[in-house]
């Protein structure tokens, strides 16, 4: 090994500057010939050209050193004893693997048959001997170049595998985000039979259900031009609509106009939301449809027969324009086990490996023949799976299937929890809120749902709304009754009493023009729950709590300001409860959670 | 070329015919086809005879010359769509927007 000879790896082909005084090398050239003057002069040859030269005298021994010592360039004799350059190339280039060396045969041959294996062999290039030096310089140049241009290119795969990494992992959180944003809060999907199946990471078909106030369920299956990313950020926009208006009771016609309005301004032009809506009513066994843009919904028996079909009545929503046509659902009259289909266009368009697509009439055929309308949905799906088998998607696929079964409708206890946002605790938060009524504001405003719904929106405390509702309320009315409109609470004391008392609220009430009550909450978090203050201030002149509460203490009680008051009734609810100033101000504080 | 513009003698109509697929492929293309016309156009009649697919994408492409065309006043009028496609068209109510010949 000479002194120009380093060591370099196949992997890493970075020439160290080991010698100072040398400029940077163009790496190293492995030279394979039998004949030493050969070696020699091609070697000197090498160095004047700035490379760092190893040599090998056959086949052998070229392709050992090349896999412990790897080459940028191969320089290889065709004729040598032993396996022969044309085999040493074979196994070189196939050590190589996917990095590029450029092998240059060197050899005496001019026969066209022996020329053209050097380059069917898996050599680059060939230069026959004797070979002039500037040729030689010129063939090499370009097998560099060449070869350079391979390490880039692989080198900038590299990074785009690192970087497409990178965005699908991006991607993923995006989405599981989502999901949760706008699927995770979908209610009755133990009884709904649905399949989605986005063609990209994010779903363009959008599955949402919610129960309005009064039980019913409402519906929407969305389908968003094209797919992935672009066609899923209109999904937030519309699942919020469809929960806040659906909590508080709209119309489907109220909601689809608002989701038009809405996705005609957000959206661009060329960018819309095909939609199904339904509102099932299960008691009343009938449901109102309304299918703009989608591909007919159908009504399957319980035998399995398709007992209507209801086409697209209605352009997509969020095309701007105004309504040629009003947002009107269909109403139809459901038996109980009846299901109703909805699926978007992906399921109709899917292909099969030959390109065919699955169709309405293979649709159509497969419910007729399935002979339970319960049956239908996994019917559908299997059928669905061996059609297309593993061909690559292009759309969306969604298939809701949904049956008129009792249980759709929210019973008592899922009454309660209707709700826009994710369920259970939204995790507890530092908030304040206040409302201060006055004069005629005390007649015409109940403020205790205000702050029930308040308390809701911020928390969710679920089945601890009835105890705050009762705290809120007798602190409410001891402030306008006693407080603002100056009622004794002595005159309850007996069931005359009662009545009048609350003929007098009433005349007070109505003629009231001045005075205010003020309520503050304050939550602050708390372990699983947390601690509200509340607050109530009123413009009256207060009562002698002092005294009040001593005589409790005392057990002295037979006073009716202090029962009245309902203040026992509110010691037991609070962790504590403070009156301030003249009695007009008082302070409860109530833990839940 | 699967598009095609062509300016009628009167200078009056672009005629936009579409071959093959009509889908996101053929935006850039679709978009070039309408963009650079003159101004005191009637209408441009988008021709579908030889479009063997259409997709949503497509029918958002037809949504973007048509807020192009309303701009100036140019009427947009879809021609002779195989009946596949028409079922699309029909299906998205898009004979509420455009005027469709045949009449669906």
């Amino acid at each position: 090994m000479s002194a120009l000879e380093y060591p370099a790896s196949v992997t890493s082909r970075s020439a160290p500057l080991s010698d100072p005084e040398k400029p940077v090398t163009r790496g190293l050239a492995l030279v394979v010939d039998d004949k030493q003057s050969n070696r020699m002069l091609l070697k000197a040859l090498l160095v004047k050209e700035g490379f760092r030269v190893i040599l090998a005298e056959d086949g052998e021994q070229g392709v050992e050193r090349f896999e412990k010592e790897g080459a940028d360039i191969v320089f290889m004799d065709v004729l040598m004893p032993g396996i022969g350059g044309y085999e040493a190339t074979r196994r070189i280039k196939s050590l190589a693997g996917a990095h590029f060396v450029p092998v240059i045969f060197l050899t005496a041959l001019t026969d066209k048959d022996a020329l053209v294996k050097c380059l069917e062999v898996g050599g680059d290039d060939f230069l026959t001997k004797p070979y002039d030096h500037e040729i030689f310089k010129a063939k090499m140049l370009a097998a560099e170049r060449t070869r350079d241009l391979h390490r880039k290119i692989r080198e900038q795969h590299k990074e785009l595998s690192v970087l497409h990494g990178y965005m699908q992992r991006e991607l993923e959180i995006a989405e599981q985000i989502f999901t949760n944003a706008v699927a995770a809060p979908n209610i009755a999907l133990d009884s709904i039979q649905s399949l989605l199946r986005p063609a990209a990471t994010f779903n363009g078909d959008l599955l949402l259900t919610a129960w309005r106030p009064s039980g019913e369920l409402n519906i929407l299956l969305g389908d968003f031009t094209g797919h992935g990313l672009t066609a899923a950020v209109g999904a937030l926009p519309v699942s919020e609509v469809f929960r806040a208006m659906t909590k508080k009771g709209f119309a489907a016609s109220d909601i689809l106009e608002e989701l038009n309005n809405k996705l005609s301004t957000l959206l661009p032009v060329d960018m819309f939301m095909a939609a199904c809506f339904l509102t099932v009513d299960t008691e009343s066994r009938s449901a109102a449809v309304w299918n703009g843009g989608m591909p007919d919904i159908l009504v399957v028996s319980k035998e399995g027969a398709v007992l209507k079909s209801l086409p697209s009545v209605h352009r997509p929503l969020g095309i701007s324009g105004s309504l040629e046509k009003k947002l009107k659902a269909e109403r139809v009259e459901l038996n109980i086990d009846d299901h109703i289909l909805l699926l978007s266009d992906g399921l109709l368009d899917a292909r099969d490996p030959d390109g065919q697509m699955f169709g309405q009439t293979r649709l159509e055929q497969l419910v007729q023949s399935s002979g339970s309308g319960a049956a239908v949905f996994g019917m559908l799906t299997e059928a669905l799976d061996d059609f297309c088998q593993d061909c690559p998607q292009d759309d969306d696929i969604t298939l809701v299937s949904i049956p008129c079964r009792p249980e759709l409708v929210a019973n008592g206890q899922e009454k309660n929890n209707i709700s826009t946002e994710p369920r259970g605790n939204r995790g507890n938060s530092l908030w304040q809120w206040s409302l201060e009524l006055h004069g005629s504001g005390l007649r015409t405003t109940d403020p205790v749902p205000l702050a029930v719904a308040q308390f809701q929106e911020l928390q969710h405390p679920g089945t601890q709304r009835e105890v705050l509702y009762t705290v809120l309320s007798e602190l409410f009315s001891n402030a306008l009754d006693h407080g603002v409109l100056g009622l004794s609470s002595a005159s309850k004391n007996s069931a005359e009493g009662f009545s009048s008392y609350y003929a007098e609220r009433e005349k007070r009430l109505s003629v009231i023009d001045e005075g205010y009550v003020r309520i503050g909450l304050a939550h602050l978090p708390e372990g699983q729950g947390g601690r509200l203050t509340i607050r109530v201030e009123d413009s009256g002149e207060g009562f002698d709590y002092r005294t009040v509460f001593r005589n409790a203490e005392l057990n002295l009680s037979d006073n009716a300001g202090y029962a009245g008051r309902g203040i026992p009734l509110l010691k037991e609810l609070c962790e504590s409860l403070r009156f301030e100033g003249t009695g007009n101000c008082v302070e409860a504080v109530y833990v839940w959670g | 070329m699967s598009i095609q513009a062509q300016l009628s003698s009167d200078s009056k109509r672009v005629r936009i015919s579409i071959e093959g697929r009509f889908d996101f492929s053929v935006q850039q293309e679709f978009r070039n086809a309408y963009r650079h016309q003159a101004n005191n156009l009637d209408s441009y009649v988008v021709n579908l005879s030889h479009a063997e697919y259409m997709d949503s994408s497509a029918l958002g492409m037809l949504l973007l010359l048509r807020d192009h065309a309303n701009e100036s006043n140019i009427e947009v009028v879809i021609e002779q769509p195989s009946s596949q496609i028409r079922t699309i068209l029909k299906t998205a109510h898009f004979d509420d927007l455009f005027t469709i010949l045949p009449p669906i």
